[in-house]
Parts: structure tokens; sequence; C-alpha cells
């Protein structure tokens, strides 16, 4: 399992590798980013078969321990950007959807691969909106928090964990409907999600908010 | 008693619903101030909780209060609270003058009452058996009583020339409420009474919409003064 991930995870990571020798700037920041989200897809997923050899049930572990591991993970490339670089608001925002779909793309990739077959187009297209999305959005909401409390050291540490937590519930949420007959609006509320968080942030970027106290 | 727990988490989910929705809206608009952000987040984090406890009850015939990642929805709402208070307001209303120490030494009396009731909902749940749960709830209890002992100083503390605590006076008390609604419902899980469990969960959610209404216009009231 951990092999063929591997195998997955080489030939997806080193096309899209070889573009960073010719991508300058901003661009490269995301690229970069994408790659990182691939990598903490495939660390998660170790980490988590290896945590769910502890726990055995695996509808309690897709519903909360899968949760906090794939959030912490897909945080700490934001993490490491906000707290190293401290760029930009909008490069934050940037990194932390490119974390998001790095992370999906990787995700389906495998989720896909190992039943090709039985799998309807319909599905797949489902599964790529709906966890593509979810992803997105779970990092977008991490790295929107962060680009507000990083200036901030007071609230840094607490700040960063209370959108972590809002992650992994959201996450939470996210695979217990995908799993029960309520599937569908699972798949929706991404989206429902998205569009709102995606405005709102369009509307901030000339005026970088919370900047008076 | 499990379509109860479906009614009143789905109900919290609706009202905690409008208030972020309501408070987003409002003051995202009118203001900057970091202090108000922080709350809107505590808002958006019961509302994930309470829509969690209701996917978890309608999917899952087995959820648990205080065992589920729900909780963490439950941490973020104190740790939201603490960052406005400690991180935003503290700063800028307490200037740790000698005349204000008594304010801040009668705010202890709070956290410690608080601790005696965590002492003693730790020890029913552990007798109960349901220890994991009793750890979590300690370890939402020290951003809850953190946050409490900060509501509390700044009702106490005198006005200030600029006027914040006023504006904000609202907003701590609602803060306040949340947090004994929150006590009770502890105290309603760890006796098994359902209903006032699911009473008190909903309870939490008009506290929060509450909350935003007295956001809006202590923030509305901080900019004019200021």
């Amino acid at each position: 399992m951990v092999i063929a991930e591997l195998k997955l995870f080489i030939s997806i990571l080193l096309p899209l590798a070889s573009i960073l020798f010719i991508l300058r700037g901003e661009s490269r920041t995301i690229m970069t980013f994408l790659l990182f989200g691939l990598a903490a897809e495939v660390l998660s997923n170790c980490l988590g078969s290896y945590i769910f050899g502890f726990s055995g049930d695996s509808l309690f572990f897709s519903n909360n321990i899968s949760p906090a591991v794939e959030e912490v993970l897909k945080g700490l490339p934001i993490l490491f950007l906000v707290f190293a670089v401290k760029p930009k608001r909008q490069i934050i925002y940037e990194a932390s959807i490119a974390v998001g779909i790095g992370f999906a793309v990787m995700e389906n990739a495998l989720i896909i691969s190992q039943d090709v077959h039985s799998m309807s187009l319909g599905i797949a297209f489902l599964r790529g909106i709906g966890a593509g999305m979810m992803h997105a959005v779970c990092t977008l909401a991490v790295g929107y928090g962060m680009s507000f409390i990083y200036r901030k050291k007071r609230f840094f540490v607490p700040g960063t964990f209370l959108f972590l937590f809002m992650a992994m519930v959201y996450h939470s949420i996210f695979n217990t409907l995908v799993q029960s007959q309520y599937q569908p609006v699972g798949l929706c509320i991404p989206i429902l999600t998205f569009i709102p968080l995606i405005i709102h942030i369009i509307k901030e970027y000339p005026n970088d908010a919370c900047e008076s106290i | 008693m499990e379509y109860l727990s479906v009614i009143s988490s789905a109900a919290a989910f609706l009202v905690s619903g409008l208030a972020f929705t309501y408070g987003a809206l409002k003051l995202l608009k009118i203001n900057t101030l970091a202090y108000f952000h922080f709350l809107i987040w505590g808002v958006a984090c019961f509302m994930l909780l309470s829509l969690s406890a209701c996917v978890n009850y309608l999917c899952n015939a087995a959820y648990e209060p205080y065992i589920s990642i729900g909780s963490f929805g439950s941490l973020g709402v104190y740790i939201a609270f603490l960052c406005a208070n400690s991180g935003v307001l503290d700063k800028i209303v307490d200037e740790k003058l000698p005349e204000t120490r008594k304010y801040r030494y009668i705010a202890l009396i709070v956290p410690v009452l608080a601790l005696v009731a965590v002492t003693w909902l730790f020890s029913a749940y552990f007798k109960k058996g349901n220890t994991v749960s009793g750890i979590i709830m300690v370890a939402l209890c020290i951003p809850m009583i953190s946050s409490c002992y900060f509501n509390i100083k700044h009702l106490l503390l005198p006005a200030d020339a600029m006027g914040i605590l006023k504006a904000t006076a609202g907003c701590n008390a609602m803060c306040l409420v949340f947090t004994l609604i929150e006590f009770l419902y502890m105290f309603a899980v760890s006796f098994d009474a359902l209903v006032f469990a699911n009473l008190f969960f909903f309870l939490r959610s008009v506290a929060l919409l509450l909350l935003m209404i007295f956001s809006v216009k202590g923030a509305k009231k901080w900019l004019l003064q200021n």
C-alpha cells in the first residue's frame, strides 16, 4: 500500500517538480506549495495507517483521527511560510489553496487508482469537486486565519490552534457525511463554503483588514 | 431520546449559523477590529460543533459528547474568546495600575470556584468510567476558565477614558453567560439528564446570537468614541 502510494507520488511529483526550474517568483512559490500538498498526503497516509493499527475502528478513525492528522500535516507548510518568510496576505492565500489542491490531487489519484474499473465517471467528477474543494477550503481557512494573526505574537499560537480546530471539525463533518446516506449533502457543503470564502477574500485584497489593532 | 439530540443540535446549528452570518456581514463591513473578528470565529467554531453533533447523531448512533473531534469546536470557541480578551482587549484597557489591583483579585474568585466544579465533574466522569471524556473536558476547561477570568475582570474594571469597556460590556456579559451554560451542560451530561443537556446545548447558540447582536452595537460605539 505504502509502496504503491510512493510510486504514484514519484510519478506525479517528478514532472511537476521539473517545472520549478522554469517558473519564477510567485508562480514558483505556488507550485512548490502544491508539491508540499502532495507530500503532506503521502505522509498523512503513512501516519494514518500507523495510527489505524491502534484504533482499528475504521469509521471512528476516518471521522475523528484522520481529519486531525491531515489538517495538521497540511497546516505545516503554511506555518513554515508564514513563520519563516512572512509574505503578503495574497501569497499566503494562494499557497494555502495550492497545498489543499495538491493534497486533494494525490488523494483522488490514490483512491481512483485503487479501484479504477468500478468507479464511474460521475463519482470521479463528484470526488474531484467535493474532496478537492473541501481540502482547499480547510487549508484556505487555516491560511486565512494565519494571515490575520501572524503579525501579533501574543495570539499566534492559540490563533493557529483555533483555525486548525475549525478545519478539523469541518473536515470531520465532510468525512462523516460522505460515508453515510447523506453523501450528496456532504459533497455540496464544500461548494457552499468555498464560494463565500473566496468572495470575501477577493473583496479583502485591496485593504489589509485588522491593521488598526 | 436520540431525536431530541438531533433537534437540539440542528436548532443550535441554525441559530449559530444565523449569528455567524449576521456577525460576519455586519462586523466585517463596519470595522477592522481584531477583538470582534475573534468573537466571530468563536461563533463559527460553535456553528461547526453543532453541525458536527447533528451530523454524528444522524449518521452514527454511538455519538458521545466530549469524545469526538467536535469537542475541538468547543475548545476553539474558548480559544477565540481568550484571544479576544487577553490578546486584544486586555492590552488596551488594563494598564495594571495599583488602583485596579482589587478588581483583578476579585475576578480570580470565579476561576477558583470553576476549578472546584471541574474537579467534581472530572471525578463524576471518572466514576462513570468515562476517563477520556473527563480528560478532554479538563483540557477544555483551561481556556474556558481563563476567558471567564478576563470577562469578569473587564466587567468589573472602572470605565476607561476611551469608552472601550462600556462598548464591550455586553459582549463580556454574553461570553460569561455562554460559559455558564456550558458548565450547566457539562453537569447535565454527567448526571445523564439528557433533556437538560439538549436544552443547554441549544441555549448556548442563543447566547452566541445575543453576543453577535451586542458585538455589532459595541463595534459601532467603539468606532464612534475613537
